[in-house]
């Protein structure tokens, strides 16, 4: 729904923008939509103008049709399989993660996922790639990430690498990764891995869900362009809470249950849960479902 | 690929305008709207090396109890949440008058000569407390400088200890929003505070039910937060114990307000009394550090 612009097409100047925009006339769609012969009637243009710049607006603006193989080929050149140095993980992932895809890391609290996010950051900044930490309630320390890489024996120089937000809003969340986008093309970023920790803080604040939702479906709109476009990893920590149901009478009923509800729960490609030092694969596209594998944490993260 | 307005913080009816006169994405707003570049602004990105060496500079917030300073790594962090919990009697009050005093020790000592905002909800701002912890603290500090010959140090009073902590007396969990939107403006003037008390966060939540209380908390902690992460200080709360019901109806006991709350907060230390003057405590929830054990007496 771009707004029409005089930089769109040579045949449209300044004036007959005016013309249209007295008309109500202001977007890319509206001007498709009506009736050649009506802006033919606002404007001063002929005709065959009107097809001209229709079609010339359509090829830019509709989607593009590829056929399956250039697909599969332009998926297989483009991927990246990114290493996550833990070599359990790595092997239930068949290699590392996936560019492309949004794995979520799911727990109940204080489970390691931040642990686990840390440890992401840092091995992967070691293969000499940024990093970028997506921050909502202030876990990312330096002071932790410089003990870890103290541990390894390496330099400061990794952790200029690592890239962090640190954000509160879910508005600003959207700005971000509108902005991390144009960052990878200005500032050639080694872009791979982008850690988000955690979701829940930013939409558990506001009770208005209608809003929530519509903001969330922007949010997943531009995750999901950094994960196919520009060949990103997403990954994105989510809490589970424990419920209790049923009354002292009864026997209670305990639930756990994954946070930020049914819209979200079909977002993520992958999703792992951590639990009692295990790490399980819930759901999944292309890996196995239900294999786990031991973790440990200890000073250098996890391994 | 562009960001649609709908993903800014523009109220419906501003929308709605803007969306009939043919907006839709950030980057064709051409009109005059006042605050569009605050609307606009997106948080800074800082490298890791930036962060860390920022926290470096700001410091920690030492209690002065070395079992308790080397289990948090040295202390309370700035800028994050600390949560003490325990039943009543555990020291939860007690260690956070303490702080309250230790955060204005100058910076030679490990102090950070700064200011403290107690925010009380359950009438627990006990000032005669105050008061002894501030002779005691005093009567330390007065050994340390006598060992001190380079830096000339100032003598501390305890007059001038109990007006650098400011209370605020909350009620409920509205005046508690409140208190954060007063604090906004009190800290322009006070910029030197280092340290803000809720004591407890849970007494004015407990009147709340589910949803609602998830909303209040996650707003709550988002706009101190954001106030810390400005002002460089540290938010210490107080939590109590609640008695839940777990498989076949046996009874456990857990830190009130739930599993959402606790993924909020970023450090939680569990405090029991042991004995008049003993105290254990559990570090259940710290980035920095496994969890770990000690024991430990308050100053006296």
């Amino acid at each position: 729904m771009a707004r029409l612009q005089s930089n769109m097409h040579d045949l449209l100047t300044e004036e007959v923008l005016k013309a249209l925009f007295s008309k109500n006339i202001y977007t890319v769609l509206k001007f498709i939509q009506a009736e050649i012969k009506q802006i033919g009637s606002i404007t001063t243009l002929q005709y065959k103008d009107i097809v001209t710049i229709r079609k010339h607006l359509l090829n830019k603006h509709s989607a593009v049709v590829t056929n399956a193989l250039d697909h599969w080929n332009e998926l297989v050149s483009k991927t990246a399989l990114i290493p996550t140095g833990i070599k359990s993980l790595d092997r239930i992932l068949q290699g590392g993660l996936t560019t492309g895809n949004i794995y979520e890391i799911c727990g109940l609290p204080s489970s390691g996922k931040t642990q686990l996010c840390l440890t992401l950051m840092k091995n992967v900044s070691l293969l000499n790639l940024n990093v970028f930490w997506i921050d909502t309630k202030g876990d990312f320390t330096g002071r932790k990430m410089r003990s870890m890489l103290d541990a390894n024996g390496t330099s400061e120089d990794v952790m200029s690498k690592m890239l962090v937000k640190q954000l509160h809003t879910q508005h600003d969340l959207v700005s971000a990764l509108y902005q991390i986008k144009e960052d990878v093309y200005t500032r050639k970023l080694r872009l791979r891995l982008l850690i988000i920790d955690s979701l829940p803080p930013l939409f558990y604040q506001s009770q208005d869900f209608e809003r929530n939702y519509g903001v969330m479906n922007d949010f997943v709109n531009v995750l999901h362009f950094l994960a196919r476009e520009l060949q990103i990893a997403i990954v994105v920590t989510n809490i589970i809470t424990t419920w209790y149901e049923g009354d002292f009478n009864v026997d209670s009923a305990i639930t756990e249950k994954l946070g930020l509800g049914k819209y979200w729960y079909n977002v993520a490609n992958t999703r792992f849960v951590i639990k009692k030092d295990r790490l399980t694969i819930l759901k999944s596209n292309r890996l196995l479902k239900g294999v786990s594998c031991p973790i440990r944490i200890c000073d250098e993260g996890i391994v | 690929m562009h960001q649609p307005i709908n993903s800014l913080d523009i109220p419906e009816n501003k929308l709605q305008e803007l969306k009939s006169s043919g907006y839709y994405y950030c980057k064709d707003v051409d009109t005059d709207i006042p605050t569009w570049d605050l609307l606009i602004k997106v948080p800074q990105t800082k490298t890791a090396l930036e962060l860390y060496h920022e926290e470096l500079k700001i410091g920690l917030l030492r209690t002065f109890i070395d079992s308790f300073d080397n289990a948090l790594g040295g202390g309370i962090p700035l800028k994050k949440i600390t949560e003490f919990c325990g039943q009543s009697g555990a020291g939860k009050t007690q260690l956070c008058f303490q702080l309250c005093v230790t955060v204005q020790l100058p910076l030679w000592c490990g102090g950070l000569e700064g200011n403290a905002v107690y925010i009380s909800t359950n009438q627990g701002f006990a000032s005669h407390r105050i008061r002894e912890i501030a002779q005691c603290v005093i009567k330390h500090y007065r050994l340390l400088k006598a060992k001190q010959t380079t830096i000339k140090c100032e003598e501390l009073t305890i007059e001038e200890i109990m007006k650098n902590i400011s209370h605020i007396y909350v009620t409920d969990h509205l005046e508690l929003i409140a208190a954060v939107t007063h604090l906004k403006e009190f800290i322009r003037d006070h910029p030197s505070i280092r340290l803000v008390v809720v004591d407890s966060i849970s007494a004015p939540l407990k009147l709340l039910n589910g949803q609602e209380r998830t909303t209040v908390v996650f707003s709550f902690f988002k706009e101190l937060q954001k106030l810390a992460e400005e002002f460089s200080f540290a938010i210490v709360i107080t939590n109590d114990i609640t008695t839940r019901l777990g498989s076949g109806s046996t009874a456990y006991q857990t830190p009130a307000l739930g599993g959402s709350y606790y993924h909020r907060i970023n450090l939680r230390v569990e405090l029991e009394k042991k004995s008049s003057n003993i105290f254990k405590a559990t570090i259940a929830k710290n980035v920095l550090k496994p969890a770990t054990e000690f024991e430990f007496s308050l100053l006296s």
